[in-house]
């Protein structure tokens, strides 16, 4: 369980950071006046006026990407315990790794002969 | 005793933010729902020292799952309409089924002998197996996903060229 006292810290660091955002809230909530009008309730984009609302329907072309950024996601879930004893494992596990990522790279170079990767 | 603490904390997170998934009327506040669920189950995985599967959660489900879950949903457009209907012309089927299910998961892990001291499992050891005792199924994984990744374009695609 030792182990486990780095999310302590972890969490602790979280408790810390969630406490300084408030804090500066809280803080500048007191010492602010209260005096709500339209203009100033509205969305605040870059000093331009906004658009529409923040609801906008995507493009299809996003869900390729998506779809191709979850397969390389878990691509890397493998590769992580992999990288921990690369160098223990030598020319080996070298050749291994370099397989594995070869042939995920098939799939890439499909991806962008098929014109996935292209924004048209 | 804290970790013991964590986890039943982190249990309730999941079940609060799994009941919310399923009851809210906003398809993109669900998929939101689902990040919290997915991170909650992930703490109670490092409460257990399944460290490795905690990472896997985490880079898969919050980080892929539920990113692909919003570009869906924000596809079809559907969020536009915060009151989906919330509720099952099946209720009696779908209560049937799910009493089923509980029945049947509960009683396969309620007997099972109660798991004491589980030993944490380094990504050090989970590194050396899969490339010495599991290296065939490590490659065979990146073929499998290479299928997924053609499959997928495939299918996504189309028949437009």
């Amino acid at each position: 369980m030792e182990h486990l006292g780095a999310y302590a810290n972890m969490v602790m660091a979280l408790g810390v950071g969630l406490f300084c955002l408030a804090a500066g809230m809280v803080i500048s909530w007191m010492g602010r006046p209260s005096n709500l009008t339209p203009v100033k309730l509205e969305t605040y984009e870059c000093g331009e006026p906004t658009v529409g609302t923040d609801q906008v329907r995507f493009r299809t072309l996003f869900y390729l990407f998506a779809i191709v950024f979850v397969v390389f996601d878990v691509e890397a879930i493998f590769l992580f315990p992999v990288a921990v004893v690369f160098r223990q494992m030598g020319w080996f596990g070298f050749l291994e790794m370099l397989a594995f990522v070869i042939i995920l790279l098939l799939g890439l170079a499909y991806a962008w002969r098929k014109g996935v990767l292209k924004w048209q | 005793m804290m970790t013991t603490v964590s986890f039943y904390l982190l249990s309730a997170l999941a079940v609060v933010s799994a009941l919310f998934l399923v009851t809210t009327r906003n398809l993109l506040h669900a998929v939101l729902a689902l990040a919290v669920a997915s991170l909650a189950v992930a703490g109670v995985m490092l409460t257990l020292n399944a460290e490795f599967l905690a990472l896997v959660l985490i880079l898969v489900y919050v980080g892929a799952v539920v990113v692909l879950g919003v570009f869906a949903v924000m596809l079809t457009g559907h969020f536009k309409k915060p009151t989906l209907p919330s509720s099952n012309e099946l209720k009696i089927i779908a209560v049937v089924v799910s009493l089923a299910l509980v029945t049947l998961l509960g009683g396969v892990i309620l007997g099972q002998p109660a798991v004491t001291g589980l030993k944490e499992v380094s990504l050090d050891t989970v590194g050396k197996l899969l490339l010495t005792d599991y290296v065939l199924p490590f490659e065979l994984v990146s073929i499998v996903l290479l299928a997924a990744l053609v499959g997928s374009i495939v299918i996504a695609r189309g028949k437009e060229d």
